[in-house]
């Protein structure tokens, strides 16, 4: 069923290893058509794992937009933002096509976090 | 449905249309992602954001016709019903108020139960695929006479030959929907899987093209990858190649519906030189457009 090969390169596309998490998904797949798993094993690897990137570079330019000041932060110190944006996406998965309403969700996720960690420390 | 002419994106972006300003004399269209002009409310519901009131300003201030291109519904998705009813219920508004005369989405998935990832994914060539993107598509039809897709970019689409195309022309046929052919789309994907773009673009349905996107990408960093391998990006932030060039060119005495040309770019990055170059290819497909 095509929302079954939809779930699964969900949770590819957003793996650490894309190409393993395939290769693991494919050995555990028990509900996929013969059309569709001849399709997905004949996956461009490369490609797969350049989709991947894409699908982060997407969400970081989307919170760009939609944080106020988080593009000026980070020209200031990329580093740290990277740092920030990475444990927010690890957390909290995007569920928004809206940067105005992700910037809401990450702020209140920033502001969380923020009151946790000790002063004078980043989230 | 009349033919409109040369296009370009008007992006909700004050700076980019500060620097395009002087070129709306140059075109016969805008071209808008009708959902950059939108918000999301907390209960989920959809309305206009602030800039929709400033496109109303620029398209009457300009006298130009707005056609759509729709970027979030993501047309091959398999459920997700609650998401349609908020969508097409802002879209239907939006289509009232603003009067395209035809809408377009990209081609595929980019969300699935809930989760967004904004990068259009290619779809299985299975009947079922087929199916799901006429039938949400058509769902659109109540709001716009001419609905269609265009054709995407498939970074690890495995589709050979001219099967890709083929699925474009079945997905056509099951819906009677229209295509928006992306040449750069289309060099890009023979470009990263070694085709060849005449017969690629030969095996599209032709008379089905309403419209033509030109637009530039660039190549990936050889870093990205593990494999050290670079792929063309459909970036949108370089000027349209030359063999993009050239297959329009060869093409449009062989589109017979077409109806306009738009010239995309992307509002990241764009300068005064990006919109001096962009003047220079809206008179180029111009010429081409009008043989």
């Amino acid at each position: 069923m095509l929302a079954d090969v939809q779930a699964l390169l969900v949770r590819v596309l957003t793996a650490e290893d894309p190409r393993g998490a395939l290769a693991r998904e494919l050995a555990s797949a028990t509900s996929l058509t013969a059309e569709e798993r001849a399709w997905l094993v004949g996956v461009d690897p490369d490609g797969l794992a350049l989709s991947s990137l894409l699908v982060d570079k997407l969400r970081f330019q989307q919170l760009l937009r939609g944080v106020p000041g988080l593009a000026e932060e980070f020209e200031r110190d990329p580093a740290a933002v990277v740092a920030t944006v990475a444990r927010y996406v690890r957390e909290v998965p995007c569920t928004t096509f809206f940067p105005e309403r992700e910037g809401q969700r990450f702020k209140g996720w920033y502001d969380a976090r923020h009151r946790e960690t000790p002063r004078g420390s980043q989230p | 449905m009349t033919a409109l002419g040369v296009g370009l994106v008007l992006h909700p972006n004050a700076r980019y249309i500060e620097l395009i300003r002087h070129l709306a004399p140059q075109v016969d269209f805008l071209e808008v992602v009708p959902e950059t002009f939108w918000r999301e409310r907390e209960s989920g519901e959809l309305d206009w954001s602030p800039w929709a009131d400033e496109l109303e300003r620029l398209r009457d201030q300009w006298d130009l016709p707005l056609v759509a291109h729709g970027l979030g519904f993501s047309p091959g998705t398999a459920g997700g019903a609650e998401h349609d009813r908020r969508w097409l219920a802002q879209l239907g508004r939006d289509c009232a108020r603003f009067g395209y005369p035809w809408y377009t989405e990209h081609l595929g998935w980019s969300s699935f139960a809930g989760r967004e990832l904004f990068l259009p994914l290619p779809l299985p060539p299975t009947e079922e695929a087929v199916r799901k993107v006429a039938d949400r598509l058509g769902m659109i039809r109540p709001f716009v006479p001419v609905v269609g897709f265009e054709n995407q970019v498939g970074y690890f689409n495995a589709l050979e030959g001219e099967r890709e195309p083929v699925l474009w022309n079945r997905i056509c046929a099951a819906g009677d929907l229209v295509m928006l052919l992306d040449l750069h789309n289309a060099w890009t994907q023979c470009v990263n899987f070694d085709m060849d773009l005449d017969r690629y673009v030969d095996a599209i349905d032709l008379a089905r093209v309403v419209e033509v996107h030109l637009s530039g990408g660039a190549d990936s960093e050889p870093g990205w990858l593990v494999t050290g391998r670079t792929m063309r990006l459909d970036s949108h932030d370089g000027p349209v190649p030359e063999p993009v060039w050239d297959a329009f060119a060869r093409l449009r005495p062989r589109l017979p519906a077409l109806r306009g040309v738009v010239v995309e770019r992307l509002d990241d990055g764009f300068g005064p030189d990006d919109a001096r170059l962009l003047g220079e290819e809206l008179e180029r497909a111009r010429r081409i457009f009008e043989r």
